[in-house]
């Protein structure tokens, strides 16, 4: 008797595609939409979601696991909000994204935590889990913050070209990334290989109500990542590969 | 007919149309394709950097068969694209357009010259691992590809001067530091040597010395 060939499902996204906000329990216990997913395809889950993370970073693991992928695996990528920005910090040595309406973008602050993940990816080393806040460009001495102007100053000029250039561009970015979503999709047809394409972001402002139980910060709660599920099983059933409008 | 695809900057086209304009003469991409009997398809565009180069490869990956053969010419990292008033903009170049806004040049400018330029290294490590993983796919369907930058070759000489030293030199060039006919007959020969080879990569951007700087000794195989 042969031995059972199990195929892999490979989920790629930001926050949405990970249980965030969720207790930590009901994710270990499979209850998020890529789990029931994996469960009810029968795969087995690669779960490369990262909460925090851009387009950018997204479809540049996208681009990482193309070579890894197998014959008959799945591959479901969730895009973002296509302003998301990955800067570099060279104080902290640390890639950070820029995400709009977050606390760096208030305050010039974001959580360490966050990085720790990437910074793996970016830098080849982990960082330590901290839960600390620690603010962009600022490098800290024995006494506290160096040259706290100059760090403010690199602040507020990013901040000034996130605003006032990037977000200009929203139209285009999201078109952009898109397309190369859609363009890696194809070749992982190539590859024998499956995909679903998803955004949160595109059409967020029709979010209705009656859609996916939210928690207090918009991402989904238990029942959420269920009826989501359920609807992208619908989709994937009926052989649909971009769902464009997850609202509709 | 098999197709060479071609991905770069303005070195993998005719950048001085306006100079280079004799029928009977080619740019490098031209003689490749001509010499190894493949259609030419350059999606090579003047001024982009390596985000807008991985996106177009990114995007014609599905077409490309494993009978084609693919040569990808990475750039400077610190190029990018921006969208100003709609329209597609190529940092650093566009600060050196009349641009009327002048604040928002300057938001580019300091943004450019503080962030993006600081963050050199990462980039070119991050567009390198991007453009390797592209190359495992081509090399997972027998596709022939080859990945080479004119920007390694020079990266420890000066802006002002960086077209007249080293190794640079070996090509034949205009004053603004592109091949001339005869550089990029030099080149294509080059590359052809290098095919033959099966080499897949021109560059090293691994070692770094005792300042963190990175070393580029194992450029010599091609330029």
């Amino acid at each position: 008797m042969g031995k059972e060939i199990i195929n892999n499902l490979w989920v790629i996204g930001d926050s949405f595609s990970t249980g965030w906000g969720l207790d930590k329990t009901d994710i270990q216990k499979g209850k998020i939409w890529s789990s029931i997913i994996a469960k009810n395809l029968k795969y087995q889950l690669v779960d490369l979601a990262e909460g925090g993370i851009g387009n950018e970073y997204i479809l540049s693991t996208a681009i990482d696991i193309l070579p890894k992928v197998k014959k008959d695996d799945f591959v479901i990528i969730g895009l973002s909000d296509p302003l998301r920005l990955d800067i570099y910090d060279w104080n902290a040595d640390i890639v950070s994204t820029l995400i709009p309406g977050s606390d760096f973008v208030q305050n010039g602050l974001t959580l360490e935590e966050n990085f720790s993940l990437r910074a793996k990816k970016y830098i080849g080393k982990l960082k330590t889990r901290k839960k600390r806040k620690y603010s962009m460009f600022e490098k800290k001495g024995l006494l506290g913050p160096i040259d706290k102007m100059k760090s403010q100053q690199l602040r507020e000029l990013t901040l000034k070209y996130f605003a006032l250039v990037r977000a200009e561009g929203l139209d285009y970015l999201e078109k952009k990334d898109i397309k190369k979503a859609i363009s890696l999709q194809k070749a992982f047809k190539r590859l024998g290989v499956k995909s679903f394409l998803w955004s949160w972001h595109k059409y967020w402002n029709d979010y209705p109500q009656h859609l996916y139980k939210r928690l207090d910060d918009g991402h989904f709660a238990l029942e959420g990542h269920e009826h989501f599920a359920e609807r992208v099983l619908d989709r994937i059933n009926k052989g649909i590969t971009y769902w464009e409008n997850i609202y509709e | 007919m098999n197709k060479l695809w071609v991905f770069g900057d303005s070195m993998s086209c005719n950048h001085n149309k306006w100079i280079l304009d004799d029928p009977n003469k080619f740019v490098w991409p031209e003689i490749v394709a001509e010499s190894l009997n493949l259609e030419l398809i350059n999606k090579a565009t003047i001024a982009i950097g390596n985000d807008t180069i991985i996106k177009t490869l990114s995007n014609n990956l599905w077409k490309i068969e494993p009978s084609d053969r693919v040569i990808i010419g990475l750039t400077n990292p610190i190029r990018y694209k921006v969208q100003i008033e709609g329209q597609n903009q190529d940092m650093p170049f566009y600060l050196q357009s009349n641009h009327p806004n002048k604040k928002l040049k300057e938001i580019l400018f300091n943004f450019h010259n503080n962030i993006i330029v600081r963050a050199h290294d990462e980039l070119l490590k991050d567009y390198y691992t991007q453009v390797i993983n592209i190359q495992k796919v081509l090399t997972k369907q027998k596709t022939q590809s080859l990945i080479w930058s004119w920007y390694a070759q020079v990266l420890d000489d000066t802006l002002e001067n960086y077209a007249y030293k080293g190794e640079f030199n070996m090509y034949d060039r205009l004053e603004d530091g592109h091949f001339s006919y005869l550089g990029h007959e030099q080149f294509a020969n080059n590359i052809l040597s290098v095919l033959e080879k099966n080499i897949g990569l021109l560059t090293s951007f691994t070692n770094k010395d005792d300042s963190g700087l990175f070393v580029w000794k194992d450029l010599k195989p091609l330029i």
